[in-house]
This record gives C-alpha cells, structure tokens and sequence, in this order.
C-alpha cells in the first residue's frame, strides 16, 4: 500500500518554518504518517515529513519534522523544552535523559517518530503549584551540581534508578547513575540527594 | 545524517517484507532494523551506517520481546557477577 501524500494545506513555507531541512526545497513535498504501512516508493532523498503524535509532561503535539529528527531536537527546537541538554548528542554523557513511559531513554539516540508512550522531560517533574519534585528539592538541599548542565539528565535518570529499585546502596546508586557524567565532578553529592531523595520517596 | 525512508513494522512478516523491497530498491547497507537504536542512531550520525530505509521493529514485542533464560549468556565471569533480572543467570 502507497501511503505517502501530499499533505493539503501546508504551504513551503510552513514546512521550512517547522524545522524541515534545506532539501524541503525539493520539488516533491511528501508526508510519511508515522504509523504508516510500508513505503514501497518511497525515495529517501526527498523529503520527507513524518506527522508525529507526542505526549510530553501531559501535554499532547502534533508535529512535522524530518523522520532524522532526534526525540531530544524534537523537545528542544519544536517544543521549546530546553531542560534537557544536549551533551555528546552521542548516547555518552546522559544530558539528554527523560522518561518514556516510566522509563529513562536518551533522547540524542531516539528518532521522535519512533517514540512509543508519553515523555516526561525535567520541565514536568514539579507539581502545578511549584512544588519541587523530591528529586529536584534534594539536588538543591544537597548542592549536587556546580555548573547544572548535567543536572536534568541526573535528576531525570535518578528518577528511574529509584523507580527500578536500584538506590539501595551508596555503591548501587553510583553504578546505576554511571550513564550520566557530571565534568564539574560532584558525583558524592549526587549521590548523597538520590539517597535523601529516595528516603523522602518511600515515607510519602 | 543521511536522509532514510523510516517504517514502522507491526509484524514480522512486514519487517522482513520492507527489507526485502529496500534490498532490491538499494543492495547492500540499503536497510536497518531500529530497535534501541543506540548504536544504530550513533552510528548513522558519524555517517558509519547510512541506511536509505530504516524499519521499526518496536511493535514486534509479541514475536520478539522476551529475553529467553539459558545457561551461561555471558561467557565473562564479572558479567555474570552484576546485578541481573532473575532470568538471566
């Protein structure tokens, strides 16, 4: 089955407005649903726009990018979330940590078009009031950061290491929080806020 | 990173099916699965892989999801030692 289209109602200018790449000025404007069924003539070296559906901090979007674009470009450059940071763009550092569904990916190695579950990023982690989240009041009360770019990529995956179990010791916390690198070298305090925060975790 | 063709398989068959059409679009490195893809992306963005389709094989969990207890799946002792999920010894 053919599924790509053109997309009615979307002008060039749009499209290069909404992050597509300098080749949208290719004469053929395609779209790629997403969730499609298989392209069989589809042609990579023209364009093409994935319509990609994604749920982040609770918030659903519709968006046209580039089937290249990473989960991370996505939230930074389509959506304006810059709490996540990118680092290495290469899986290494674990600036770009969020959850989906629960779960801590990196978002620098994640196509967005390829994302399965609603994303929560730094940005959705406090309560509507303000209130900090444990995680992010305990990097606070601990002084666990010095220059803070890190800190979102910590403070994102020491909400999966607590939720997969896996703060129990000093020793296990720094193993499982070994995906996120810290320059400014404040790893004692780190783990110092993940313990406190785990504490306060499991009393509330 | 080279433009591709991205494909989400909801089975197998149309896995296989999508990479056997890209093979014969494009021979050779013409076709990747993406599962984690944390090598694949990396890869892809030094330009190391440069697939013109990529198929998604998230969709596949049924077929494809379980991680099956055998004896000795490490051939190194210390990775064995870590902490693992308790069907995987």
């Amino acid at each position: 089955m053919k599924t790509t289209k053109l997309r009615p109602g979307i002008s060039r200018r749009q499209l290069l407005g909404s992050g597509a790449s300098a080749a949208a000025a290719a004469p053929l404007l395609r779209t790629l649903e997403a969730r499609a069924a298989p392209l069989e003539t589809a042609d990579p070296r023209t364009d093409q726009i994935a319509i990609v559906d994604l749920t982040v901090n609770e918030r659903p979007h519709r968006l046209n990018i580039d089937p290249r674009t990473t989960l991370l470009d996505a939230l930074r450059e389509q959506l304006g979330l810059l709490g996540s940071k990118k680092g290495c763009d290469h899986g290494q550092c674990g600036a770009c940590t969020v959850l989906v569904h629960g779960r801590r990916v990196l978002s620098c190695l994640t196509l967005a078009a390829a994302v399965r579950g609603p994303v929560t990023t730094i940005e959705g982690l406090a309560d509507e009031t303000g209130e900090l989240h444990p995680l992010q009041q305990a990097f606070l009360e601990q002084d666990a950061f010095q220059c803070g770019y890190c800190t979102p990529g910590q403070i994102v995956s020491a909400i999966g290491c607590i939720g997969e179990g896996h703060a129990g010791t000093e020793e296990e916390i720094r193993h499982y929080m070994s995906g996120n690198l810290c320059r400014c070298g404040a790893y004692p305090n780190i783990v110092k806020a993940v313990r406190q925060a785990k504490a306060r975790i499991e009393r509330s | 990173m080279r433009p591709f063709v991205y494909q989400r398989a909801s089975n197998s068959g149309s896995a296989v099916d999508g990479a056997i059409v890209g093979s014969s679009q494009m021979p050779g490195e013409g076709v990747q699965f993406l599962a984690g893809g944390t090598t694949l992306l990396d890869l892809m963005k030094l330009d190391v892989l440069r697939p013109k389709r990529v198929i998604d094989i998230n969709d596949l969990g049924a077929d494809l999801g379980a991680v099956e207890p055998a004896p000795r799946a490490c051939g190194s002792e210390r990775w064995c030692a870590w902490p693992m999920p308790p069907t995987i010894r």
